[in-house]
């Protein structure tokens, strides 16, 4: 647990020893106005929530977080490292979770700086609050599982870009699997409950739920569930990869 | 080889990881879906308490049955989340009835055997893009044969969802529905279109009755009544016509007996000015008295109340902003009662020109407020409302009088007979009825020993508006015909609907209603636009008083110069004068064009400033700390250096 902890410590501290960690922050919070304010017509609705706030994480991560991700194993592959890193006493798993932990808890950081909308709506009205409390747990959740999902892939190859790109294009799917036009392309020959059950591997379906105030077992499973995987699955990959 | 065996490992254990991932979330979606954690303030996505005590007291069980084309939802994203909302709240009914509720969820795939159940049953079907019909609604169906349907489930009656069920089941289990008769001027059953539209589909009962008869069986009182029979349980008094003596005589009996009442009296109706005239001018004003004053209380039919604070937005042509509508009033949350059960869960009603009550001195009942005004009101004359259409020009005659005024109160305890010589003297022709041999007699009928004093408490909510049963004030129509859903706005049907509920003794669908998440506006901005537009009211007054004075100044100038080749010479101080002039009305002009452009610009400001603060400085900030950061570590690692 320590060691998992102490790698984790070390490369949260790393994220902010590069100008990087910094652009990421500034954009993120950046975009996450822009969209509230002009694309979510925040002031336009008059109404004390941060639904147009919260529309738009799924999205934003979609490109922000493969960004954070993308280097998480593929730049210690590359730079070799990686061999130096398992050749320490500590365990692949510590490795592994400590990474993406403080990948995590980075992230955390860029949504617990967007207090101030949060500040807003309460100047400006009188939101619920315990819904608002939900979407942010909602959007750390998701950002975690899109992390464990990019850090699964990144362990997959040694170039950053394809990194991304692969990390993009999978959480589209898993993004996108409850829009119509996915769900259109199975309802031709597959029986409902595979579609449903495609549907209900969308972030879309279990964010959407959480964000409107009510947290469910099921949302919950989905997340964790997904996290772990997508993390034993990146300990798998190393392994092959150490071996080939 | 070994690298192949580890690549087959790798493989297999990727596979299972995925397999396990996958059979965990399918566990999950049906193996626990009733643990939740509701974070809403209202606990909107958890039965309310009045739900579980009416599902607790069934003892025999209630069909449930959703019909639901899951096969076509996938063409609408938007509704199939909705249906799992409704399948889920269906869920927690079923196992908050103790094996008493039982759900059957049917897909009625188009050209089967179950389509033709779901339309037999009345179920609405909707044609999709790709032709079939999409099927969305619900048939209850009771232990004595009771049958109940909701032929279209639609997204936006969403939050009052649970209500609807659970008065589904409360309709189906109920032996004998109380019974609730309607004195009023207004066509409640059947709108103002008439019986004719009515049975054509072009007219529809006020959304408040269609509610009540969801509940209760409602008798509307034929005009010329006499009497009212034994077997009524609750009267609903709206804008009542002119009563006679007779009439007036056997509600107040009602009443004595211990009866329970919702009133609705207007100095003003907005709401029966709407029908086709039928032969005369419509009945603007309606009173009770003499009865009100038996039971403590009065309602001036002189004054109507306006509120600076609760005042509507409407648009006037002519005017290219909302203008706020002294006389019809916004109450919300704050200006309810909220500890009376009526009152305390209902978000907001709208009052269109409300008279207002006075308890009587000396009066022996008690009157409890359910809903007041803010201290910024004030009141009118009824026809000065009638004739003055321009908001402006309310807003200009308004007078506040510093003291909040009650626009609904309920009453309760000992009333006086409005009667206590007994019955009035009929004429031959308005006789009550004879009672038959055996049978009670009804009140007011001659056979019943006149009550001096109530026998028992009465119990009264009354309101000083009969508008707030208007449709137009709180309910959105969708559709037509069969398919015709109406939407609520406002809480005026529930506010109706409560507080006949409470008075018929089952307050546990109260305790369902009202909850529908509040409209949370922005009240800085409200305020400010409030602040913004006195302002811009007084000065402009003040402005437009100063350009009549100087147009007629000039007027006046003009006059006074003399005509003629003689006058040149005299009339050059005049001249300056009126050049004087002409340039201060340019001036008033251009500033009170000015104080019409700067009306919005405190809020115009404020949403820059927090946009900019959302936006900008945050991530400004960030870039400033990430600056001295990167100035502190060069210092250092240049100290280090230094040091070796």
């Amino acid at each position: 647990m320590s060691a998992t902890m102490t790698i984790a410590r070390r490369e949260l501290a790393g994220y902010f020893a590069t100008p990087l960690a910094y652009v990421f922050i500034i954009v993120f919070l950046f975009l996450t106005g822009i969209f509230t304010f002009y694309v979510g017509n925040f002031f336009d609705r008059g109404e004390a929530d941060l639904v147009p706030f919260f529309s738009f994480h799924p999205w934003l991560y979609l490109f922000l977080i493969p960004a954070i991700a993308m280097r998480l194993w593929a730049e210690e592959r590359k730079s070799g490292t990686i061999e130096l890193l398992l050749t320490l006493p500590v365990p692949l798993a510590a490795a592994i979770i400590g990474k993406f932990l403080a990948a995590w808890a980075f992230t955390g950081i860029a949504l617990a700086l967007t207090a101030p909308m949060w500040f807003t709506v309460n100047y400006l009205g009188r939101p619920d609050n315990g819904v608002i409390l939900a979407g942010y747990i909602g959007s750390f959740l998701m950002a975690g599982a899109y992390l464990a999902v990019g850090s699964c892939l990144s362990a997959a190859t040694r170039n950053q870009v394809v990194a991304f790109v692969l990390t993009v294009v999978v959480l589209f799917l898993f993004t996108a699997s409850g829009a119509p036009m996915v769900l259109d392309a199975f309802s031709g020959w597959a029986p409902q409950a595979i579609i449903d059950t495609i549907a209900s591997f969308s972030f879309l379906t279990h964010f959407n739920g959480i964000v409107a105030g009510v947290i469910e077992a099921k949302d919950i499973v989905f997340f964790a569930t997904l996290i772990i995987a997508a993390l034993g699955a990146n300990a798998v990959v190393i392994d092959m990869k150490k071996a080939s | 080889m070994a690298s192949r065996n580890v690549r087959f490992a790798g493989g297999a254990a990727l596979a299972l990881i995925a397999a396990l991932f996958l059979a965990v979330n399918l566990i999950a979606q049906v193996g626990f879906p009733g643990w939740r954690l509701d974070l809403t303030e209202n606990r909107l996505y958890t039965l309310s308490a009045g739900t579980e005590a009416i599902l607790d007291k069934l003892d025999e069980p209630v069909t449930l049955r959703l019909y639901h084309s899951a096969a076509l939802s996938n063409q609408f994203p938007a509704i199939k989340t909705f249906a799992t909302r409704v399948t889920e709240l269906l869920d927690s009914f079923r196992r908050a009835g103790h094996g008493n509720i039982r759900i059957e969820i049917i897909d009625p795939i188009p050209y089967t055997t179950a389509e033709d159940e779901a339309v037999a049953a009345g179920i609405n079907g909707n044609d999709t893009p790709s032709g079939e019909a999409f099927y969305f609604g619900l048939v209850g169906t009771g232990p004595i044969g009771g049958r109940e349907v909701m032929p279209v489930i639609t997204p936006d009656r969403e939050n009052f969802l649970e209500y609807d069920l659970a008065k589904m089941v409360v309709a189906l289990t109920a032996e004998k529905k109380p019974v609730l008769a309607v004195i009023s001027a207004l066509p409640l059953d059947v709108g103002f279109g008439g019986p004719m539209a009515a049975l054509r589909g072009q007219s529809h009962p006020f959304a408040v009755y269609s509610q009540l008869a969801d509940l209760y069986d409602v008798r509307m009182m034929s005009p010329d009544f006499v009497e009212i029979g034994a077997h009524i349980d609750m009267l609903l008094i709206a804008h009542p016509p002119k009563l006679t003596p007779q009439q007036l005589y056997a509600v107040d009996q009602f009443m004595m007996a211990g009866g329970k009442a919702v009133v609705l009296v207007d100095p003003n109706a907005e709401v029966a000015a709407q029908g086709p005239p039928q032969g005369g001018p419509p009945q603007m004003a309606s009173s009770l008295d003499p009865l009100l004053a038996g039971w403590g209380v009065k309602i001036d039919p002189q004054q109507v109340i306006g509120d600076a604070e609760m005042a509507t937005k409407v648009t006037v042509p002519g005017s290219r902003r909302p203008l706020d509508y002294l006389v019809w009033l916004r109450a919300g949350r704050e200006r309810m009662n909220a500890t009376d059960i009526v009152t305390a869960s209902l978000s907001e009603v709208l009052f269109a020109t409300p008279g207002h009550i006075q308890k009587l001195e000396g009066a022996a009942t008690n009157v409890e407020p359910l809903v007041t005004t803010s201290v910024r009101a004030g009141v009118f004359d009824p026809m000065t409302v009638r004739t003055t259409g321009n908001p402006e020009d309310l807003a200009r005659l308004f007078k506040p009088e510093d003291k909040s005024f009650v626009l609904a109160a309920r009453i309760t305890g000992t009333a006086a007979s409005a009667f206590p010589e007994g019955a009035p003297k009929t004429e031959g022709t308005q006789a009550p009825n004879p009672t038959a041999a055996g049978a009670t007699p009804a009140f007011g009928a001659a056979e019943r020993a006149p009550l001096k004093q109530s026998a028992a408490p009465i119990n009264v909510v009354l309101i000083a508006d009969a508008d707030v049963i208007d449709d137009r004030l709180w309910v959105q129509e969708n559709g037509q015909g069969a398919s015709r859903t109406v939407v609520p706005l406002a809480d005026n049907g529930n506010f109706i609907v409560n507080a006949v509920e409470n008075l018929s003794g089952s307050g546990d669908l109260i305790a369902i209603r009202g909850r529908a998440p509040a409209s949370r506006p922005f009240a800085v901005i409200n305020d400010l636009k409030r602040a913004a537009e006195q302002k811009f009211m007084a000065r402009s007054q003040e402005l437009r008083a100063k350009l009549e004075a100087t147009e007629a100044r000039i007027a006046e100038l003009r006059q006074s110069r003399p005509t003629g080749a003689n006058g040149a010479i005299v009339s050059v101080e005049t001249e300056k004068a009126l050049a004087d002039a002409r340039a201060e009305v340019a001036a008033t002009r251009r500033e009170l064009r000015d104080v019409q452009r700067n009306l919005e610009v405190d809020i115009n400001n404020l949403q820059a400033r927090l946009r900019f603060i959302n936006i900008g400085l945050v991530p400004l900030a960030v870039a400033a700390a990430a600056f001295l950061l990167s100035l502190v570590r060069l210092r250092r690692r240049r100290l280090r250096r230094g040091v070796n």
